[in-house]
């Protein structure tokens, strides 16, 4: 399969490239587990509102980190990445929705 | 428009059939993940209607040690993640050998998983809500947050108990030699669901254990 080969040519940097992310995922989960208690290591509580949206875009920092180089929506096909992202799209509608304006 | 063919090897849009099937499912799966999401954060967002019976803090329910337990259990499976990609990255190379290592390496990191969910929720079920199971307790916000935290973790605890099993299937099919370096496509499908099953825990993690 030829142009499996040459898919994959760069095998080694993707090897590489796959520790990388999963050292970052691992910081960022030490990080994440951090800011919620930060007695852990010796700091004074943060303010609510900086930790609930610290802890949303770290975790949205690592669901990307996964679903691109992971599921390597990173150089997919055009076609995938519409399907990918439509969760994404339909989510915050369905948060809006439900959330309370009262 | 692109010419669509029918079969599993074949391709649609230029992307594989097997792999255009997968994307469409875990958009689906996806949807409902982020309807408990979206259910239990609107359940948190209410004010409690009597005084005492606010939402727990998860760090007092489950503990220091029950948070760092499950911060361990997110890294066991961030690394299945990594043995997967790595069994791909094997195949494609052509060392079946190898794909087959990083393949049970995987699926050993889903079975610990497993194991340390399971002892979390005999824990949790035994020692911290016990009331439960009792038909004279009333209902609090405790069991909200009990019946909004089992949903969540038992759902997601079903995909991975099915990605084991997937991911089983591969391996023994690479032993027996019937999944060849040609069926690539196969171990990146069966990759993508495995993915998708630890982007979802980050995400439960985080809205569960941690806010």
């Amino acid at each position: 399969m030829a142009h499996k080969e040459a898919k994959w040519v760069a095998n080694d940097i993707l090897h590489l490239q796959y520790m990388v992310i999963w050292a970052v995922l691992l910081v960022l989960t030490v990080v994440e587990v951090i800011i919620p208690e930060p007695s852990l290591v010796g700091l004074e509580a943060f303010p609510r509102t900086f930790v609930i949206l610290s802890l949303i875009g770290l975790a949205l920092t690592k669901t990307i980190l996964v679903a691109g180089y992971y599921m390597h929506l990173i150089g997919e096909k055009p076609a995938v990445i519409p399907i990918a992202c439509a969760p994404f799209l339909f989510s915050v509608f369905l948060t809006i929705g439900l959330f309370p304006y009262y | 428009m692109a010419e669509m063919v029918i079969g599993p090897g074949e391709e649609s849009f230029g992307v594989p059939n097997g792999k255009l099937g997968m994307w469409t499912f875990l958009v689906m799966d996806a949807m409902t993940f982020a309807g408990f999401l979206a259910g239990y954060a609107r359940l948190r967002w209410k004010d409690p209607l009597i005084e005492g019976t606010a939402w727990p803090n998860p760090y007092e329910t489950f503990g220091v040690f029950g948070i760092q337990l499950t911060a361990l259990n997110t890294f066991i499976l961030v690394c299945s993640s990594v043995t997967m990609v790595h069994a791909l990255a094997e195949v494609m190379r052509g060392n079946m050998k190898r794909a087959e290592n990083w393949l049970l390496f995987t699926i050993i990191g889903g079975l610990i998983f497993l194991g340390i969910q399971g002892f979390e929720w005999t824990h949790l079920i035994l020692d911290v809500w016990p009331y439960l199971f009792d038909p004279t307790h009333s209902v609090d916000y405790n069991l909200n947050f009990a019946a909004t935290f089992f949903a969540l973790t038992g759902f997601h605890g079903g995909h991975v108990s099915v990605g084991v099993i997937y991911n089983l299937v591969c391996y023994l099919a690479i032993r027996r030699g019937k999944l060849t370096a040609d069926d690539g496509d196969f171990i990146e499908v069966a990759g993508l669901y495995w993915h998708f099953v630890d982007l979802i825990w980050i995400l439960v993690f985080t809205f569960v254990y941690l806010i």
